[in-house]
């Protein structure tokens, strides 16, 4: 790995490839040779029983069985791919934004009091390193089994990364903005929206994005543990079932659907923020 | 975290919020008897729990169906993760030099990490029991998982921000390649990959609770999973207390080591 015609590249000396030679070709190469390299040792080679490992094909196959049919009812795992899909997502946006209901007026006032926060540091410090999971059995036991418990982790799960980007972006709004809007004769309330707001909106955004991000992932785990249905049921469903395939496109959704809103947000952020300097 | 601080406790006002916080708890259930022991236990039931599973008379294993102590399963859950990170950082750290150091590697490499990554490691549980069963190989592929992708990506990062004036300058001053890799290279991007440790070790830990609960029979998410079919609320917040604090002392101790200087780069 110390070969000697690395470190040039690393200097941004001159290139006399193509980007496409240098960065897209080596990648189509690559996605290739995995998609080859699965089938070989599936359907071609036979080394894996169609259990453990299912080839590319089995799969397509399961996403078109998966994603036809009816949206809600019938079929192995009562609803369709995307009737699972849309029941995640509504659990997961209204545990997040009851989080996030929250978690903004809470952490403006736990950044705007200092003592406030002097106070409640350590517990939420504390507090926040319980994993969102781990509050099942108890969720479980509080709300029976259902909606509830589901809601609640992600609720639980998400509440702390907006709390603390909501104190840090208060924390980060430059005093003398503050003081400039002050001595201009601007009111209280105009002092919150229109300086402290705007200087809050990236802390905001990236708390936004990561605590969804946060809440699609517990929601998996969630709908794992206990749940009869979503994407997490899906996949530990069709593991009973052994089919493999379906455990392969419902883990193929899961990514993709979170993908999707991560970009989504960074989209928003790029244009709400845009004066932003750095990152 | 806003105000990071690495002394166990920076403001001795946070224990008094947390001994109201205390002092609360008891009141809505030992004080006025509001909530039952079943659906919130009281202070003392949960410190009866703590000394109970701490101190086991006989191996719980035989009356509960849970490991044989408390720190049976603290230390069962600290060694699943210490050894699925170690694998990680084992994989992640040298495969991440290779990527960002050989473009060719890493545009190779780069469809497969940007198609993988966004599985969550807890959707990877099925996939597990499938091939491993249920039990300690699961549970250590799911882990190796949740820590493997903040390391590789970090690595990478940092091994690519490298600024390319000290290479030049190690390069004038007459260094051979293997002192710039080691010399020059490894410590510029240490501060990098100590972020992705850092960021391995707590979702790490994040993910050994739903792991457990699914795919073990023995840990703390086993445990409190396991109390709770038991019905033994006490003994469910005793092991969410376990993990709370477990996980606070792996939060300070990898802020202790984010300041030796080895850490912070050159």
């Amino acid at each position: 790995m110390t070969q000697a015609a690395t470190i040039p590249d690393l200097t941004g000396g001159t290139e006399s490839r193509s980007a496409f030679a240098r960065r897209v070709l080596p990648g189509i190469v690559s996605a290739g040779l995995f998609f080859a390299a699965w089938w070989t040792v599936t359907d071609g080679l036979e080394l894996f029983s169609p259990i453990i490992l299912p080839s590319p094909i089995e799969v397509g196959r399961s996403a078109i069985s998966l994603a036809t049919g009816s949206l809600f009812n019938g079929g192995l795992y009562q609803a369709n791919l995307f009737g699972h899909a849309l029941l995640s997502l509504r659990r997961v946006f209204i545990g997040w934004l009851f989080a996030v209901g929250m978690a903004i007026p809470l952490g403006l006032l736990m950044g705007a009091v200092p003592t406030f926060w002097r106070y409640t540091g350590l517990s939420v410090r504390i507090f926040s390193q319980v994993p969102p999971i781990a509050f099942m059995p108890l969720a479980i036991v509080w709300f029976g089994l259902g909606e509830l418990p589901i809601l609640f982790i992600i609720f639980i799960g998400t509440f702390w990364t907006m709390l603390n980007n909501v104190i840090a972006g208060v924390n980060a709004v430059p005093p003398i903005l503050l003081r400039a809007a002050r001595s201009q004769g601007a009111s209280g309330s105009q002092i919150f929206v229109r300086v402290m707001l705007p200087a809050m909106f990236p802390y905001l955004f990236v708390g936004l994005r990561v605590s969804f991000g946060i809440a699609w992932v517990s929601i998996v785990a969630a709908e794992l543990v206990a749940s009869s249905s979503g994407l997490g049921y899906l996949i530990m469903h069709a593991m009973n079932l052994l089919a493999s395939g379906d455990v392969i496109v419902g883990m193929g959704t899961i990514a993709i659907i979170g993908i999707a809103f991560d970009h989504f947000f960074r989209v928003v952020e790029r244009k709400v923020c845009r004066w932003k300097m750095t990152d | 975290m806003p105000m990071e601080n690495d002394r166990l406790v920076d403001d001795p006002r946070g224990l008094i919020f947390i001994g109201v916080l205390l002092g609360l708890w008891w009141l809505v259930t030992s004080g006025l008897g509001l909530f039952p022991n079943f659906i919130l236990p009281s202070p003392e039931a949960v410190w009866h729990s703590a000394i109970k599973l701490s101190f086991p008379e006989q191996p719980q294993g035989i009356m509960m169906g849970y490991g044989e102590s408390l720190w049976g399963d603290i230390m069962d859950s600290t060694l699943r993760l210490f050894g699925a990170f170690a694998i990680s950082a084992g994989i992640g750290i040298p495969l991440g030099v290779l990527m960002g150091m050989v473009p060719m590697v890493g545009a190779a490499l780069d469809p497969l990490l940007q198609g993988f990554r966004p599985i969550p490691p807890i959707a990877w549980t099925p996939l597990a029991i499938l091939w491993f069963g249920i039990g300690l190989q699961s549970v250590i592929f799911i882990i190796f998982l949740g820590a493997f992708w903040p390391i590789l990506i970090n690595t990478i990062a940092g091994v690519r921000e490298v600024r390319p004036l000290l290479i030049r300058a190690g390069r004038c001053l007459g260094a051979s390649r293997s002192q710039i890799f080691a010399r020059i290279m490894i410590p510029a991007a240490m501060p990098f990959i100590f972020t992705g440790v850092r960021s391995g070790v707590t979702v790490g830990w994040w993910m050994i609770v739903p792991a457990e609960m699914i795919a073990s029979q023995s840990g703390l998410g086993f445990l409190i999973m396991r109390a709770r079919a038991n019905g033994q609320m006490p003994d469910v917040i005793t092991g969410m207390i376990a993990i709370a604090l477990v996980g606070y002392c792996l939060h300070l101790g990898l802020q202790y080591l984010g300041r030796l200087r080895l850490f912070r780069g050159a």
